[in-house]
């Protein structure tokens, strides 16, 4: 985990008046909705590989390559 | 938390998660080695170490890992779902954890085969081409693993709804209290 404390998202869209965060969700970040991207991406090419049978059979049970 | 406990926790986190890695490392040289050995009797050597290793190192430092991590998150500022980083990594190591615990009685069992294979009365010089090594699942374990690895050093910002809740809460709890004390209560 970590030493340092945690900053304040969100922060930056912070009002300079008041010092208060924006009233709604700021969403997603992108680096979050990129890496589940990558990952569904990987998980259907594993599927897709294992259903044509692109995989060598090997390792216990005969399920990894 | 106090700072002595979270310096003892974050100390024992960070072994227990680096042993993994490094436990997962010598599992996939294993397997490596299982996998392309043409002797028998190091296959079979091979599995068993694999077994011990997986048993005795990966699976306790796995689950140390898991378990430091979850009472580090709880008891600091970062909490265990409120910024995206740590609940991914938290995500990642439970499905790790998972997979491993899943994945070790099969490890047993091929070792265990492999033994019984070489202690039968009057074995023949067996082949173990059909075993082969154990690759996939050390190798995408450690992609993964360190992919937690690098969540934990850069911790890219984002925070989740329930964090920014949260935020917005203690912000305005912040808020209250400061307001109160300027005003002499």
């Amino acid at each position: 985990m970590s030493e340092t404390q945690p900053m304040r998202d969100g922060g930056e869209q912070a009002d300079a008046a008041t010092g208060r965060g924006p009233t709604t969700y700021p969403g997603t970040p992108r680096w979050v909705r990129v890496s589940v991207g990558l990952v569904v991406v990987l998980v259907v090419l594993l599927v897709l590989t294992t259903v044509l049978g692109l995989h060598t059979p090997g390792g216990p049970g005969g399920h990894g390559f | 938390m106090p700072p002595g406990v979270r310096r003892l926790a974050l100390t024992v986190h960070l072994t227990c998660s680096v042993g993994w890695i490094g436990a997962a490392i010598a599992y996939l040289a294993l397997g490596v080695w299982a996998a392309t050995a043409r002797d028998a009797e190091a296959v079979r050597a091979a599995w068993t170490a694999m077994e011990v290793t997986g048993w005795w190192a990966i699976v306790p430092l796995a689950l140390a890992a898991l378990a430091s991590g979850v009472v580090i998150s709880l008891g600091t500022p970062w909490g265990l779902f409120r910024h995206y980083w740590v609940l991914i990594s938290l995500a990642l190591t439970a499905l790790c954890a998972v997979v491993l615990v899943l994945h070790m009685p099969t490890v047993s069992a091929t070792a265990a085969m492999l033994r019984g294979m070489g202690a039968a009365p009057g074995a023949a010089p067996m082949s173990h081409g059909g075993v082969g090594g154990d690759l996939f699942h050390p190798a995408a374990g450690l992609i993964v693993l360190l992919t937690v690895a690098v969540l934990n050093v850069y911790k890219p910002r984002g925070l989740t709804p329930y964090g920014w809740r949260k935020q917005r809460e203690e912000r305005a709890a912040t808020g209250v209290a400061r307001a109160e004390r300027d005003a002499g209560w």
